[in-house]
C-alpha cells in the first residue's frame, strides 16, 4: 500500500492533481516522472520523511512499492 | 554489406525462412549462428574481438552472482565496466592518442612498435558494449539475474539487426524474448517487412539524395547566393541524418521482428518535439535512456544536495558525452557544450515558461507551434557541428545560417528569400522532389505513431495496401542513386 | 513451418513476383524512349560481335572519342577502331581489358590510349555498361565478380532504370540525346564536336583559380594509372599514351600543372622505346592547335576541323615514332 503521504509529496513535486499509486507502479508510468525529474520526488520525499536515501538504494528501486517499503524501514529504524 | 543493400535482404529473407522451418529449441543456436555470420561478412577481427567481451561479460555476471558481500560485487562491477569503457575509449580517441604511442614508443626504444595512423572502429562496437554495460549494471542493481545460458547471453550481446545501428535493447527487455522463443506471429512478421521497406525508403530516397544534395550545394557556396545555400546546407543536415539513422533503426527493428524479438523504439517524431530536453526524450531514445540510467541519473543523486548546480553538472556531463560518442574532436564537444547548455536553460526557466503561458491564452496557443520551431532550430544548429568536416567548416555554416535566419525574420521578405532559394545551384526538380518525399516520409511517421490511423490502414484491403508498397518501390527504384553509402552512424 | 508464417511467405513470394509483369511494362514501354547511348551500344556490339577486327584501338574517355578519326588512321592500318567512352580513365580502361576486351576480341597489335589529365581520377565502373553485356557475361559477372558492385550492374541493365531521371523529359518529349556531337558523322567510335563558333568566357586550366574545378590526382588514380600500364606490358601489347592538346589562351601559360606534371612523370618514367611510348601534345609537342581558338569547342576538347588535323599530326608522329621491330602494325 502506498501511503497518502508518499502519494501527496509525489503529486507535488510532480506538480500533478491525482494518481492512482499502486505498489507495482513504474516510475515512466508516471506523467511527468521522468529521468529529469526522478531526482527531485527523491529529494521531496527525502524532506518530507526526513530521511537519508542511498544513491544505491534509490537507483535500485523498481516501482512505487519498494520507494514506500524502503521509507518505512528508515522510518522504523530512526529513533523517535 | 550495408543493411539497405539487396544483399542484405535476401540474407534476411533466407535467414529468416530457415529460421521458421526450424524446431523452436534450436532457433536460438541458430540466430546466434546468423548473428556471426552476419559479423564475419565484414571481417573476422569484428567477430573475434565481440566473442571476446561475450566471454568476458558472462563469466563476470556469474562472478557477481557468487560473490560474498554487496561491497565486493559494487568493486567487480566497477572494475568490468572500467574495462569496457577503457575498450571503447580506446577505439573512439585512437587518432588522438596514436601520435603519442608512436611518440612514447620511440621515447623508450621500441621503434619497432609501429602504430597505425588509422584504424578501423570495430562495427557497432558501442552498440555492444553499451548493451554489455547495462547487463552488468543491472545485475548489480538487483534488476536482472545473470544469464546462464551462454548462447542466450551471447544472443543479447551479437544480436545482428541492432549491431549495426542500435537500438540498445536492454538485458531485461530482451533476455526474457531470447528464452521464450515462440512461433512468430503473423502480423509482427508483416509488420517487420514493412518496416524495412520503409527503411530501404527513407536511407536510399530521403538521406541518400540528400547527401548528394549538400555536395553540390558546397560547390554553390561561393557564389553570390552562397550564404543561402549555407542555410539550406544545415537544415539538410539534420533532416539527412535524422533519414539516415531512423532509416537504419527501422530496418534493424524490422528485421528483429522477422525472428520475433520485439525492440525498443528509438525515434518518435522528434522534430515535433516542443522544447529540447523533450527532443531528447525522442531522438535516439535508447541512447539517451541508456545514459540517464547510468550516468545522468546516479551523477545527479550524487549531486543532489547542490541544488540547480548539481543538475546542470550532470546535464553537461550527460550531453558531453553524447558528443564523445561521435568521436574526440574538437566540433563534438562543441556539440555537447550547447546541447548541454540548451537543456540547461530549458529545464531551469520550464516552470517559470509554463506559468507564463498559462496567463497568457493566447500566446498559449501559438506555443503549440513556435516552441517545435525554435526547438528544431536549436537541432539544427548543434546538428551542423556532428556532420561538418571540422570545426572551422562547422563554424562557417553556423555564421551563415544566422545571417540568413536574421534576413529572414528582420526583412521579413520572404518572396526574395525564397527566390535566393531557387537560385541557389539545385536543380527545381531536385527541390521538389526532396520536397515530395519528405511529405511521404512524414505521412508514413505519422500514421505509426497514430493508432487510430494505423488500424485504417492495416484494416484497408490487400490490393490498395499492396499498391502503397509498390509504390514505394517504384520510388525506392527510381529516385534513389545506386551508390551504396554507408550509414552515417554504422561505426559507433 | 507455422500454417500461418507459410502463408505470409506465399504472399511474400506473390508480392515479389508481380514485380516482373510490371517490370516488364516498364521496360517495354520506356525503355525505347530513353535509350540514348547510340556510341555505347556500337562500340561495344563491335566487341562482342566484331566486325571491324580492328588491329589499332583507341582507348580512353570523351576527348579521344571526339578527337582521335579512325578515317585518318586508315593511312597507316585500315584495321583502326575507336573505343573511347565518356569518363574511362585508367581503372575503367583495366577493367574494360581483363574482364571484356580480353575475352571477346582479338588481341591488338597497337593500343593508342588518351591520358586524360582531368579525369584521371573518375572511376567510372565497368558496371554501368551492364545494359550492353550479352546475358552471359552479365550472370558471370553479378555471380562471381566481387570487384563490381551488385547494384551497379543490375541498376545499368535496363534503359528505363539505368535513365530513370530522363524519364519525365523524354515524356514531354524534350530531347534527351547529347547534341554537342554530330552524331550523322559517327565513324568507327569516333563522333565529332559540333564547331562553336565563340568559346565565350573561357579561362586555360592551368590560369583557373576556381576551387571547385581544382584538379588533383588520388593516389589511387595514380596507382591506377601505374597497374594500367603494367598491365599492358604484361601483355605484351604496344601502348602509345597520349596526352591530347588543350587550349592555352598565352603562350606563357602552358606550364603544365602539378597535377599533370604527376602524370606526366610516371609516363615519362615507364617510356621504353619498346612497348611503351608517350606523346604530350602540350608541353613536348606544341603547336598551333594549342592558341588558336577557331579549332576548339571547349577548352579541352577539339572541334570537327581541329580534330582532323591532330589526328593528321599524331599519324605522321606515331609513323616516325614507333620502331622498325613493331612496323608490321602498319600496312604500307
Amino acid at each position: 500500500m502506498i501511503s497518502d503521504r508518499l502519494k501527496k509529496t509525489i503529486l507535488n513535486s510532480l506538480s500533478l492533481n491525482d494518481y492512482d499509486f499502486k505498489d507495482d507502479t513504474l516510475a515512466t508510468e508516471v506523467p511527468g516522472w521522468d529521468s529529469l525529474n526522478h531526482v527531485n520526488v527523491i529529494l521531496a520525499v527525502e524532506k518530507e520523511f526526513n530521511i537519508r536515501l542511498k544513491g544505491i538504494e534509490v537507483l535500485r528501486l523498481k516501482n512505487v512499492g519498494e520507494l514506500q517499503n524502503i521509507i518505512d524501514e528508515k522510518l522504523k529504524l530512526k529513533p523517535q | 554489406m550495408t543493411i539497405a543493400s539487396i544483399q542484405f535482404f535476401l540474407f534476411v529473407l533466407v535467414a529468416t525462412y530457415i529460421y521458421h522451418s526450424l524446431a523452436l529449441k534450436h532457433r536460438a543456436k541458430y540466430l546466434l549462428f546468423i548473428s556471426y555470420l552476419f559479423y564475419l561478412s565484414w571481417d573476422i577481427k569484428y567477430a573475434a574481438l565481440m566473442s571476446l567481451v561475450t566471454i568476458f561479460v558472462y563469466f563476470t555476471a556469474l562472478k557477481i552472482k557468487t560473490a560474498q558481500s554487496d561491497k565486493d560485487n559494487g568493486k567487480l562491477v566497477k572494475l568490468a565496466v572500467g574495462i569496457l569503457v577503457l575498450l571503447l575509449a580506446f577505439y573512439k580517441s585512437y587518432h588522438f592518442i596514436q601520435g603519442s604511442l608512436s611518440q612514447l614508443s620511440h621515447l623508450v626504444g621500441l621503434n619497432f612498435l609501429s602504430f597505425p595512423s588509422k584504424i578501423i572502429l570495430p562495427l557497432g562496437l558501442s552498440y555492444y558494449i553499451f548493451k554489455s554495460i547495462n547487463y552488468l549494471v543491472d545485475i548489480y542493481l538487483n534488476k536482472i539475474d545473470p544469464e546462464t545460458n551462454f548462447i542466450n547471453l551471447a544472443n543479447y550481446i551479437s544480436f545482428f539487426p541492432q549491431s549495426v545501428c542500435g537500438p540498445i535493447q536492454k538485458a531485461q527487455d530482451f533476455l526474457p524474448q531470447i528464452k521464450n522463443l515462440s512461433e512468430v506471429s503473423p502480423d509482427l512478421l508483416v509488420s517487420g517487412f514493412r518496416l524495412i521497406l520503409f527503411g530501404a525508403f527513407k536511407k536510399l530516397v530521403v538521406a541518400d539524395r540528400l547527401f548528394e544534395e549538400i555536395d553540390t550545394l558546397f560547390v554553390y557556396t561561393n557564389s553570390a547566393n552562397g550564404a543561402h545555400a549555407y542555410w539550406l546546407i544545415a537544415y539538410f543536415y539534420t533532416i539527412q541524418l535524422y533519414a539516415d539513422f531512423s532509416a537504419a533503426t527501422d530496418i534493424s527493428i524490422g528485421v528483429a521482428r522477422l525472428f520475433g524479438i520485439q525492440s525498443p523504439k528509438n525515434f518518435n517524431n522528434p522534430f515535433y518535439a516542443p522544447n529540447i530536453q523533450e527532443f531528447w526524450r525522442r531522438w535516439h531514445m535508447t541512447l539517451t535512456s541508456w545514459l540517464s540510467a547510468y550516468v545522468f541519473t546516479p551523477l545527479w543523486l550524487r549531486l543532489r544536495y547542490f541544488g540547480k548546480f548539481g543538475l546542470c553538472f550532470a546535464i553537461l556531463t550527460n550531453m558531453l558525452l553524447i558528443g564523445m560518442w561521435h568521436g574526440t574532436h574538437l566540433q563534438f564537444l562543441y556539440f555537447g557544450l550547447i546541447q548541454g547548455a540548451l537543456i540547461c536553460v530549458s529545464t531551469l526557466t520550464l516552470e517559470f515558461r509554463n506559468k507564463f503561458f498559462n496567463r497568457h491564452k493566447t500566446l498559449n496557443a501559438l506555443r503549440k507551434y513556435i516552441g517545435p520551431l525554435i526547438t528544431f532550430h536549436m537541432v539544427v544548429v548543434s546538428f551542423v557541428f556532428i556532420q561538418a568536416s571540422s570545426l572551422p567548416a562547422a563554424l562557417l555554416i553556423i555564421k551563415n545560417f544566422l545571417i540568413c535566419l536574421r534576413s529572414l525574420l528582420l526583412d521579413l521578405n520572404l518572396y526574395e528569400f525564397i527566390a535566393k532559394i531557387f537560385k541557389v545551384g539545385l536543380y527545381k526538380s531536385h527541390l521538389a522532389r526532396i520536397f515530395i518525399s519528405l511529405v511521404l516520409m512524414e505521412t508514413v511517421h505519422l500514421a505509426q505513431s497514430n493508432l487510430a490511423l494505423k488500424q485504417k490502414y492495416l484494416s484497408a484491403p490487400l490490393f490498395l495496401r499492396w499498391a502503397a508498397y509498390y509504390f514505394l518501390i517504384i520510388f525506392i527504384v527510381f529516385l534513389s542513386n545506386f551508390i551504396d553509402r554507408p550509414f552515417v552512424y554504422n561505426l559507433f | 513451418m507455422h500454417n500461418d508464417i507459410k502463408l505470409i511467405y506465399k504472399k511474400l513470394a506473390a508480392f515479389l513476383l508481380l514485380i516482373a509483369p510490371m517490370f516488364m511494362i516498364g521496360h517495354y514501354f520506356l525503355s525505347p524512349i530513353v535509350d540514348t547511348d547510340f556510341p555505347y551500344r556500337s562500340k561495344f556490339n563491335e566487341v562482342f560481335n566484331a566486325q571491324e577486327n580492328a588491329e589499332v584501338v583507341i582507348f580512353g574517355a570523351c576527348s579521344g572519342l571526339a578527337t582521335i578519326n579512325p578515317k585518318i588512321l586508315e593511312a597507316l592500318n585500315p584495321k583502326v577502331y575507336n573505343f573511347s567512352l565518356h569518363g574511362a580513365g585508367p581503372f575503367y580502361i583495366v577493367q574494360w581489358y581483363t574482364k571484356i576486351f580480353k575475352n571477346y576480341y582479338k588481341k591488338p597489335k597497337l593500343i593508342i590510349i588518351s591520358i586524360e589529365m582531368i579525369e584521371v581520377n573518375q572511376p567510372r565502373n565497368i558496371g554501368y555498361d551492364s545494359e550492353y553485356f550479352p546475358i552471359s557475361l552479365f550472370l558471370k559477372l553479378l555471380l562471381f565478380d566481387r570487384e563490381i558492385p551488385f547494384k551497379y550492374l543490375l541498376y545499368n541493365k535496363y534503359p528505363f532504370i539505368k535513365n530513370r531521371f530522363l524519364i519525365l523529359r523524354a515524356l514531354l518529349s524534350k530531347t534527351i540525346i547529347d547534341e554537342s556531337f554530330q552524331w550523322d558523322r559517327y565513324y568507327k567510335g569516333y563522333a565529332p564536336l559540333i564547331a562553336k563558333e565563340k568559346l565565350g568566357e573561357m579561362q586555360t586550366i592551368v590560369s583557373n583559380k576556381n576551387k571547385s574545378m581544382e584538379i588533383k590526382n588520388s593516389p589511387e588514380a595514380v596507382a591506377d594509372l601505374k597497374r594500367m600500364i603494367q598491365l599492358f606490358k604484361d601483355e605484351n601489347i604496344p601502348v602509345v599514351y597520349l596526352t591530347l592538346p588543350y587550349y592555352y589562351t598565352h603562350k606563357s601559360s602552358y606550364l603544365p600543372h602539378p597535377a599533370i606534371q604527376e602524370i606526366r612523370d610516371v609516363l615519362k618514367q615507364e617510356v621504353d622505346g619498346k612497348n611503351v611510348f608517350y606523346l604530350d601534345y602540350n608541353n613536348d609537342h606544341p603547336s598551333n592547335l594549342n592558341y588558336d581558338e577557331s579549332f576548339w569547342y571547349n577548352q579541352t576538347h577539339l572541334n570537327e576541323n581541329g580534330s582532323n588535323i591532330f589526328t593528321q599530326k599524331l599519324k605522321n608522329d606515331l609513323f616516325h615514332l614507333i620502331p622498325p621491330a613493331h612496323k608490321n602494325i602498319f600496312v604500307e
